[in-house]
Parts: structure tokens; sequence; C-alpha cells
């Protein structure tokens, strides 16, 4: 298998899926753990192909709870993590096998932004230096003057001011500040993707809404295509234009995010949606306790059954005999349940060929 | 109308360090009622979680509880000596911790932590009634009672808060302060714990006060909630007043920062911070970010005013004068 991958690397080099910029291949990650006769192993990521795009570049989401995968999935599309199985392949050159400039080249354009933006700052450095190091880094600048120059640009593309935020420790600055500072170091390598785990979970609410602007402003005005990975629907339902929801490293759900939150096909994603706590005391939890038991409540869930079948309430006789195929429900959707099996399964693996191509109005600039 | 279970007046929390006195609350007044939940929210600094630690006296230096009065069925709780506030701790007001992986004992089973509390506050009972009554607690919150033979680490994050939660009822409080007990938490887990906690409160007839920052939590939830900024209390109304008709600024923008699903929108945050609670700008602390400021909000603090729902805002002191 892995030999065949390689070739096809090598064909879509030539030109083929040209408009893709960062590609996953059937890409499985498993954690094992435990002694060697009796080895347990975790399925973070299973068997996921899909495609961040150059044009037209989307703001893609990727929910599900904590231990779904979601994290691990964006540490191998950010080259920190070796899949177990599949491909990352970036401008068609697979991230794993890289040599030394090219691999440059991808940390330079693929970006992350972390969730705790305390955690991420040296303490004993002004804020500066993580724009320095950069700058110094990948030469983007000839002089001190032309740094500042950049640093100071980045900072108020974020929508701080430099001179209140220049020469300060991480201490001084506000979590909401400290965690636009990170997304300023990301504008000023201007990377054509962006990875944002939790980016505004630890951000008060009134500061969470400025830096979500600020993130969907870089895909809009900049053309910066960005994963945003959250537990959050509401902010992805806001800032996304596509979402995966994921379980236990299965894509259980994907789509136009619209479709996907509004209206959920996978008992998964419908039980998500119906427990966001919507802020809107007219539109309270509806009540479930008292509901049906899921059928098959309490079963040991193995690699050979839906991942979902012990919590869901609407599981049947084959969701314990088989992992259920993904269905193309239509042009923008998929989920992988056997209740949509009539649908017919996807033929491309590549799930952002289900993606809603928001409308290009937005003028793709470049970076000056 | 029957007597507040809780009533908090003129509360001040001071931290004095090396570089001045942090205001942290600053004057709130405050009333629960019997069996009321209400939400305290506001963005980190606010004193929210300050209030709550205040009225269990767990105010660490180099803070202290600078003046003003707690009075809980009638008994002032500042002026009590440190053994007696200690009976109240856990037998009247109870807490239900923010990170349950912080507050439990990572070395032992859940059943001899939850024995320590029973025991500290004067349980002599048998084995036998002790078993009986660790069962119930358990199906209160919907727990297996053999989950009291693990340990913390073999729960879940949902498990452990439930054990937080039946820790807290066992004494059957009048009041339970609930700081951001789901944060941690994913929305479906997050769900089941605030239905668990609903549920136990309706049981047992006590009051909450839910400290956090979700607006969305808080409007799943709470039947008053009062906005905190700065130290003081700005508005406190109900739940459908907040959502549907909020009055100080801050709140109304506050609400209108919060994403939802019903339609894309531009999402608009509060420009600028939060005034240093080391020296307050004379006036309304909100003014500097305040699109509707007027030049008395920079020289006079507006009073906390009106009925039944509250509010500090120039803008609305004519309404209550009138």
């Amino acid at each position: 298998m892995t030999a065949t991958a390689g070739m096809t690397s090598a064909t879509s080099n030539n030109g083929a899926s040209t408009a893709s910029l960062l590609e996953l291949r059937n890409v499985t990650q498993i954690f094992s753990s435990g002694p060697i006769w009796n080895r347990e192993h975790n399925y973070a990521v299973n068997d996921v192909s899909f495609t961040l795009d150059k044009k037209p570049a989307l703001i893609t989401a990727v929910a599900g709870e904590s231990g779904s995968g979601k994290t691990t999935l964006g540490r191998i599309m950010l080259g920190f993590q070796r899949p177990t199985l599949g491909q990352v392949l970036y401008m068609g050159n697979d991230v794993n096998r890289m040599n030394s400039g090219e691999r440059k080249q991808y940390r330079r354009q693929v970006q992350a932004i972390f969730q705790d933006p305390f955690s991420v700052y040296n303490p004993f450095y002004k804020v500066d230096h993580i724009f320095t190091v950069a700058i110094a880094r990948f030469n983007l600048a000839q002089s001190r003057d032309e740094a500042r120059h950049l640093i100071e640009e980045a900072i108020s593309g974020v929508g701080l001011r430099p001179s209140e935020t220049l020469g300060r420790y991480p201490h001084q600055l506000s979590g909401g500040q400290r965690q636009r500072v990170m997304v300023a170091r990301s504008l000023l390598l201007k990377p054509q993707i962006i990875i944002a785990d939790e980016p505004v979970s630890m951000v008060d609410a009134s500061l969470r809404a400025t830096i979500l602007e600020t993130i969907r402003t870089l895909n809009h005005e900049l053309g910066i295509a960005i994963l945003y990975i959250t537990h959050d629907l509401t902010t992805a339902y806001q800032v996304a234009d596509n979402i995966l929801i994921m379980y236990r490293g299965h894509v259980v759900e994907a789509g136009d995010v619209e479709h996907v939150i509004n209206d959920p096909q996978h008992p998964y994603t419908r039980l998500l949606v119906q427990s966001i706590p919507m802020p809107d005391p007219n539109r309270r939890w509806i009540d479930m306790r008292g509901a049906n038991d899921p059928p098959f409540t309490g079963i040991d869930v193995t690699q050979t059954m839906c991942p979902f079948v012990n919590r869901c309430p609407d599981a049947i006789e084959s969701c314990i005999r088989d992992v259920p195929e993904s269905y193309a429900l239509d042009q923008t959707r998929i989920a992988k349940c056997f209740l949509h099996e009539h649908s017919g399964a996807v033929s491309d693996q590549n799930i952002a060929s289900f993606f809603n191509i928001r409308d290009a109005q937005a003028s793709h600039v470049d970076a000056p | 109308m029957s007597e507040p279970v809780l009533s908090i007046r003129d509360l001040r929390v001071y931290f004095n360090i090396r570089a001045g006195t942090v205001r942290a609350v600053d004057g709130v007044d405050l009333d629960i009622e019997e069996g009321e939940k209400l939400g305290l929210v506001g963005e980190s600094g606010s004193g929210k979680t300050t209030t709550a630690l205040a009225i269990m006296r767990m105010i660490k230096p180099p803070g202290e509880i600078a003046g003003g009065t707690v009075t809980l069925d009638g008994r002032d709780l500042i002026s009590l000596t440190e053994p007696e506030m200690r009976a109240v701790r856990g037998n009247d007001v109870a807490m239900v911790p923010q990170a349950a992986m912080n507050a439990l004992n990572p070395v032992r089973r859940i059943r001899s932590q939850m024995v320590d509390g029973l025991r500290d506050h004067g349980v002599n009972e048998s084995r036998e009634r002790l078993q009986e009554r660790l069962n119930t607690l358990m199906a209160q919150v919907g727990l297996n009672s053999n989950v009291l033979n693990l340990f913390p680490h073999e729960l879940s994050g949902g498990m452990k808060q439930r054990v937080t939660i039946a820790m807290a009822i066992s004494h059957k409080p009048r009041l339970i302060l609930a700081d951001e007990p789901t944060s941690a938490l994913d929305v479906v887990v997050q769900r089941q714990v605030m239905e668990t906690l609903e549920d136990v409160r309706a049981e047992i007839g006590a009051a909450v006060i839910l400290v956090g920052h979700d607006m969305g939590l808080m409007a799943q939830f709470a039947d008053r909630i009062g906005v905190m900024y700065a130290g003081k209390l700005v508005e406190l109304a109900t739940v459908q007043q907040i959502f549907a008709n909020p009055r100080h600024p801050y709140t109304r923008l506050l609400i209108s920062s919060l994403p939802d699903t019903a339609g894309k929108r531009k999402l608009q945050g509060i420009p600028g911070l939060p005034p240093s609670l080391l020296a307050v700008p004379p006036g309304c602390p909100f003014m500097p970010r305040c699109p509707e400021a007027m030049p008395i909000c920079g020289e006079e603090i507006p009073q906390l005013l009106g009925d039944p729902d509250l509010v500090s805002c120039h803008l609305h002191s004519e309404v209550v004068a009138a």
C-alpha cells in the first residue's frame, strides 16, 4: 500500500489536484498502550481522507468530544505526529519524506494557533521574541527597521495597537491579547494554512467574538485556508463553511455547516446539537431523561462495529455487525450511519469533495 | 415576601499586594430567595468567583473581606468564629468546584473521601447506615454505587463532577455554590451534569449560585442573572429580562457577542479591556468601553437601582428617580 501511495503522490505532484494544498490520504493514527501480550489499540483517527484547498480557501471546522481525535487530526496535519497509516501531502509532497528545505517551507506555510494562550509563551521573553525568532528563522527582513515594520503590520492586522503590545512581557497582556498576538505571529509568516486548535475556549466571551472575527478576516481577505478545531458548535457554525463531526476517530458526518448543524443526520450529531446550551432562555434543553435507552447500551464496542452503537438510540442489527461506510446524502453531505445506507456509499473518499464552496466574493488579495 | 436565604450587603473583598489594593469585589448587594437559581456572570477578574469564595469565607491572604455582611438564614457569616464557620461549610453552604479532578484526592477511593466529609460534620453512624446513605447519594447523582470503590483516575470527567455534586448535597445544604462546574466537560456530558445538579437541587430544595461566563449555560439553568463588572454588580434581573431586554450597555454587548446557530452574522466583541482593579477610574467602571457614555459617567458611580430588576447605569437612573 505504501508503495502505490508513493506513486500516486508523485503523479498528483505533476498536476491532477493542483488546487489541493494539504491532503490527508486514508490517514489512521493508532495509539497503543498496555503490555505487549495484552496490547490495547486506540484508533484516534480512523481512515480519514480530506483536503484543504487553495482555491477557494475555506474555513473547515472539526468538532467532537474530547477523545474524538480532532486534536490528533490537527497535529497530523501540522506534521507533529506521523500517522500510523496513510499519508499527509503538502503541495503533493509527503510531509514525512520531505528534505529539509521543503520541510522548512511546509513549516512556514502551515501555521498553528493553540488553545492555551499562556503556556505557548516563554515568560522570560517579551512578546516581541516570538516575532523576531520567526523573522530570523525565515529571513523575512534585511534590517531591524524592516523587521519592526513587519511586526507592527502583523499586530495591527489582528486589531491590536503595536505601541501597547510590543515591549511587554506575556503576563502584562490579557488572555485575549495574548491569543491575538499568536494570531499575529501566524499572520507575519503569511501562511497558506492556519490550524487553530480551540483558539477561543480559554478566552472570555467578549473577546471570543473579536478573535473569531479576526480569523474569519484572515480567510476572507488573505485567502488563508483554516482548520478550526473546536468542541463548540455555535462558534463552528458562525465561523466555518463546512464541518467534520468526529467520534472516536471516525468522521461520522461532514458537509455544509448550515445543514449539518441545523438538520443533523447522524444520531451522534443530533445528540451534540441537542446538547448545545443555547443562549436563549426560551430554547432550553429538551428533557431527554426517561427516553428509551439505546438498544445496545453496555455492549463492548469493537473495531468491527459502528463506534457509536452503544450510545445510539436508533441502532439496528447492522450496527453491531459492521462499520458503516460513508453515505452521500446529497451534494454537500455525508454521514457514516446505516440509517442512510440507501443513499449509497461515497465514491470519492475525500470528504472535501462534499464541501460547500462559498461564493468567492471575497477578493483573494495576497498579503502585501 | 419570605426572608431571603442569603443576603449580601456591601460586600468588599480586597487583596493587599505590593502594588496597592486590588478591589476584587467592591460593594456587592445581593439577595437569594429560597430554592432560587442565580447565575453570576462576568469576564475573568470581574469578581464573580471571589464573591462565591467570600460567601464560604474561603478568601486566602493576601485577600481579605474588607467589609460588608453575608447573612445566611438570619446569621451573619462574617462575624462567626472559624470553628463556627467550619460547621456552616458543607452543612449550610456547599461548593461544587470547577475542576473536579483537582478537588478529589487521587490516592484515595471515592468511598473514603465521601465518608470523611460525612464524619467531619458529625455523622456518626454504623457502617451499614453509612453505606446506605452513600448508596442513596450515588443514586441521586445517577452513579452506580460501585463507583465508591474506585479511584478518581478511574472515573470520567462527568462522573467525577457527579461525585463532587454528591459530596455537596450530602448534608442537604440551603445553598449550593457551583463555580463553572462544567467548564471542563463536553457538551453532552455538560448537559447531563447540569440536569443532575438541577434534579438534586429540586429534591433538597436548595438555592444555587452558578458562577460562570458561559451565557448559554446561564440561559439554560438560571432563574435570575447577576452581571458583574470590575468588582461590582452592574445588572440583576430575571433570565428572560436579561436576554430579551438587557439594560446595561455591558450586558447588551455581552449578549450580542454570543454566537448562535440561527443564521450567520458578523461577530461583534466588546472593544477595550476592563480597568485595572488596582486603580479603578472614577465614575462608572465600564465608561471607557461604553458606546453610550455621557459626561456624568466619568464623574459619578451609578447606583444599582430598580424594582425588581436592578441596573447600575446613568442611562436608566431617571426611570427610577421618576
